[in-house]
């Protein structure tokens, strides 16, 4: 059995602490007269990706940007930064895209 | 990498006002003269835990919890002044700390993000000791 240790995903911002990866479908139920599910389609996936690390200084885009954390490349839904008198300045980020989108990045 | 930071801490105490002619060792240091040290004793421990670790584990900063206990005699300081006096000096070298202030190989003082006293306390059957502490954050140069 291989395990695996560590945060093993690139990109985002700043020395990575945590990434996790979430994928959601959007799903359609047929129900019977008895409201029972008879029949299930997915017609749509979400990818996202969501990673916080200790912030190194670097440049921050804002929300709608484009970014690739991991293996996807998608739109920043969330960024934050968060400062506090007892640690290190951490930036989380969060990354979706839905379905083969073509990205736009909002201008 | 904890032996240098009680090393360092050391070193510097032992350039404060108040603390240059008294005896700072580490703790569970035997080779003290209680007796030369004019029954005022003062030690360093420190212990170490990961506050923020790469991709494999390994840490990039740590937290130092630093304990300096401060101990005099009971039969020569009966009032307990010396003692109250040298915690003073040692809690405002605590508080005087800031990122770069100590010398430590391979790492570097990035902050202080804690200091308290304790209450009084007797040490063995002749000294009353007080500790200060204080977390210090490490980080890898």
């Amino acid at each position: 059995m291989a395990l695996s240790f560590g945060v093993t995903s690139t990109g985002g911002y700043g020395v990575l602490q945590s990434a996790t990866k979430t994928s959601t479908a959007e799903i359609a139920d047929a129900r019977n007269a008895e409201g029972k599910v008879t029949n299930q389609h997915a017609y749509s996936k979400t990818n996202e990706v969501s990673a916080e690390a200790l912030f190194n200084g670097e440049t921050l885009a804002d929300a709608g940007a484009e970014l690739t954390v991991g293996d996807l490349t998608g739109l920043i839904t969330t960024v934050s930064k968060s400062e506090s008198n007892t640690d290190f300045q951490r930036v989380s980020v969060t990354v979706q895209k839905k379905d083969a989108a073509t990205l736009l990045a909002y201008s | 990498m904890i032996n240098d930071v009680v090393s360092a801490v050391i070193s510097s105490l032992k350039l404060k006002a108040g603390l240059t002619d008294k005896t700072i060792v580490r703790a569970y240091d035997q080779s003290a003269d209680v007796a030369a040290a004019a029954g005022t004793v003062i030690e360093v421990a420190g212990s170490s835990e990961v506050k923020a670790a790469d991709a494999t584990g390994k840490p990039l900063a740590l937290d130092c919890n630093l304990t300096v206990k401060v101990a005099t005699h009971n039969e020569t300081d009966k009032s307990g002044a010396t003692r109250r006096q040298l915690v003073g000096h040692v809690f405002d070298w605590f508080m005087a700390l800031s990122a770069g202030g100590l010398t430590i190989t391979g790492y570097a003082l990035n902050g202080i993000v804690s200091v308290r006293e304790s209450d009084t306390m007797p040490l063995g059957d002749e000294y009353i000791s007080q500790d200060v502490m204080g977390t210090l954050v490490i980080v890898k140069n």
